[in-house]
């Protein structure tokens, strides 16, 4: 949570030099606590984006003095390279800190804390088993289009690169994979219900007992009868 | 499934939690578009069955916490929060207008998820990488809605044809 604390900053109008500034320690964090892949990683999967920015931004932003000019119209203006450079320092820097986030936070860690500041149980208990089925679902998926290239020979619809054409020819492998999934919902109800979830009196698990001043009483009784029988062994010891 | 009081909670917690990693599932898959590698995904696909199917507020958590997820999962977990909301409030919208059943119920959902998803996605693209950034991505956005809406209403019919007892699976 408090290395997200550090995502306003770059929406604030400061100085573009300040904002570098901040970037690079933000780089510096990464590379101490994930190594260059850490920056190398974010990096590459936004370069496009940014070279978009890069190429779209400074044409609409006539302000400041001309940057470059061609056949004596200006292109691009000082103005128009200072937004680019903060929109490019900006999502990089917001890309570093949810990519540093999202590697060094123990998702079970970050569902329980979620929990402990007042997340509701049934969110944390959704997102918990929607974890736990990814990976099942993802198995299941290959499993399916396995199943299907055999039967239909391999790929050979999805030729081309017509987009509708390849979601029609994947609609077969994701009805027999939604069907798959959806049969599990029954029997994952039938578990928690099991398990005391959604009823109305609580499994005694998930009652919190109040102690009582008798609960303490029998601690202390049951401590004077051991020590009462320690004392014929303690006695024949000295 | 259904009781007196309507659908029991654990129904309500399991198709939830089933669907969220369906959506992350669907939101993996990518479909190429163009020789110059571009692809979207279907996230939209399994947003718009979720809503057609189960309702609006199963569609509302399975549709952006199942993008939020894959978001996370697939190493891009600068756009979870927003992906958690637009999707979200896509699903939302798609099944609160596309519940009571018919052609023009089911179009004016489909139109409103789209303007919801194009919307929601220009605003954080705004946000984050500027306004005119933000529109270059806007066709990507409509053709994977499009897509969206073909997959998803076409998946509703299979699988509610295939598997009736769906249809008691419904809030």
């Amino acid at each position: 949570m408090l290395l997200l604390a550090y995502l306003p900053v770059f929406f604030l109008p400061l100085p573009i030099l300040m904002v570098t500034g901040y970037l690079a320690a933000i780089v510096f964090i990464n590379l101490l606590c994930l190594g260059p892949r850490g920056v190398i990683r974010p990096f590459l999967s936004i370069l496009p984006i940014l070279l978009l920015v890069l190429i779209l931004t400074p044409p609409f932003q006539r302000e400041g003095e001309p940057f470059i000019v061609i056949g004596g119209r200006i292109l691009v203006t000082t103005g128009g390279m200072n937004e680019a450079l903060r929109l490019i320092i900006r999502f990089s820097g917001i890309t570093l800190v949810f990519y540093l986030f999202a590697n060094i936070t123990n998702a079970d860690l970050f569902i329980t804390s979620c929990y402990r500041m007042g997340m509701p149980f049934n969110v944390v208990l959704v997102v918990t088993i929607a974890m736990r089925y990814i990976p099942y679902l993802t198995t299941l998926y290959r499993e399916v289009t396995d199943a299907h290239s055999l039967r239909k020979g391999a790929d050979a619809a999805v030729r081309g690169f017509s987009p509708f054409r390849r979601v029609k020819a994947l609609l077969p492998v994701l009805t027999s994979v939604l069907i798959q999934a959806i049969r599990q919902i029954p029997v994952l109800s039938m578990a928690l219900e099991c398990r005391g979830v959604g009823r109305r009196v609580k499994r005694s698990t998930y009652l919190e007992l109040k102690s009582r001043a008798g609960v303490m009483a029998d601690i202390a009784f049951s401590l004077v009868i051991i020590l009462i029988l320690l004392v014929p062994i303690i006695r024949d010891m000295v | 499934m259904k009781n007196e009081a309507g659908l029991s909670p654990t129904i309500k917690i399991a198709a939830v939690a089933i669907l969220t990693a369906v959506t992350a599932l669907f939101t993996f898959v990518r479909v190429p578009f163009a020789p110059t590698r571009g692809y979207f995904n279907l996230s939209d696909v399994a947003i718009f069955f979720s809503a057609l199917t189960i309702g609006p507020f199963t569609a509302l958590l399975a549709g952006g916490l199942g993008t939020a997820l894959a978001d996370i999962i697939s190493g891009y977990p600068q756009w979870a929060p927003i992906s958690f909301v637009v999707h979200g409030l896509q699903g939302l919208v798609i099944g609160l207008l596309a519940r009571r059943g018919g052609l023009l119920n089911l179009s004016m959902g489909a139109v409103a998820g789209t303007v919801t998803m194009c919307t929601g996605y220009l605003l954080g693209g705004w946000l984050m990488v500027g306004l005119v950034a933000a529109l270059a991505e806007v066709p990507i956005n409509l053709l994977q809605n499009l897509a969206g809406i073909i997959g998803g209403v076409s998946l509703h019919l299979a699988v509610k044809k295939a598997y009736p007892p769906i249809t008691g699976i419904s809030w």
